[in-house]
């Protein structure tokens, strides 16, 4: 069953993924990027991170997703406007590129030897692992300084894209 | 099938696929939405080990510090979207282009 929801989500990943990355009109891009996050959230569910995932859904699917709609809305892009793409032989060479860049994590991945490739019993896991409650007190406790800190990253963040974006300051 | 291996194997095939499309493609929005590509497949790594690690009862880390690190980049992903759209936002309202391509003020 586990099995079964892992190659389905991968599939649903990496479908979407090139669909994105394919896709002439960028709405068509945005569209697949919501069902790229809803796989992964399947993934990082299965991974025993349900915290994550809902954040994963919420964040990107909610926020940045929409961002992006919001934006080609307001640009409404003509035919001529999108950006001009390169020839055949420029995307054989960047995907040439991209094949290089995933089999040096491949082979390696592949090829070596460990002691166990499986993610171990459930039972091993600390009870309620990965839910709001227990990433929460990593948050506050251990991490309390990191989590803090992005208030300021996001508050600068929201203030830089607020005055760039405006017509006149 | 559902193991380690397999799912940094396909956390590389999306950051491939992220890399292409930043390197392939001539629309600043399409670039960006390699980029989140590319921090998603980061994420997945990062999940998963976290769950190979917790699993582990001799093992210090909790496991925890995966999922921390998987909300940090979030939160900086999600910065990273809103100032680059706003600086997409006020590239087309001077040049009317988003094609990286024709971007070459600075050329000298």
């Amino acid at each position: 069953m586990t099995d079964l929801l892992f190659l389905l989500a991968s599939a649903v990943c990496l479908v979407s993924a090139l669909a994105v990355v394919t896709r002439k009109n960028p709405i068509y891009s945005a569209l697949s990027l919501v069902s790229f996050f809803g796989g992964l959230a399947v993934l990082f569910l299965l991974l025993r991170a349900p915290f994550v995932a809902a954040m994963q859904l919420i964040v990107y699917a909610g926020a940045i997703l929409v961002l992006f709609l919001f934006v080609i809305m307001l640009l409404s892009l003509k035919e001529e406007e999108l950006g001009k793409e390169k020839g055949g032989r420029f995307k054989l060479f960047a995907a040439g590129l991209a094949v290089v860049l995933a089999l040096l994590v491949i082979l390696p991945v592949l090829g070596s030897e460990t002691a166990r490739d499986d993610f171990g019993p459930e039972s091993a896991l600390a009870p309620r692992f990965g839910s709001a409650e227990h990433v929460g007190m990593g948050l506050f406790g251990n991490f309390a300084l990191a989590f803090e800190s992005t208030s300021i990253l996001i508050l600068a963040a929201m203030m830089g894209a607020v005055v760039i974006a405006k017509k006149r300051v | 099938m559902f193991t380690l291996s397999n799912c940094i194997v396909l956390s590389a095939l999306l950051f491939a696929i992220g890399a292409y499309g930043v390197v392939a493609r001539r629309n600043i929005l399409v670039m960006l939405m390699s980029v989140e590509l590319m921090l998603n497949a980061g994420n997945l790594a990062l999940i998963a080990f976290s769950r190979y690690h917790a699993s582990i009862p001799s093992s210090a880390a909790n496991g925890l510090t995966g999922h921390v690190f998987v909300l940090m980049t979030m939160v900086v992903a999600a910065a990273e979207v809103a100032v680059g759209l706003a600086i997409l936002i006020a590239l087309f309202r001077n040049r009317q282009t988003v094609d990286p391509g024709e971007l070459d003020l600075l050329k000298g």
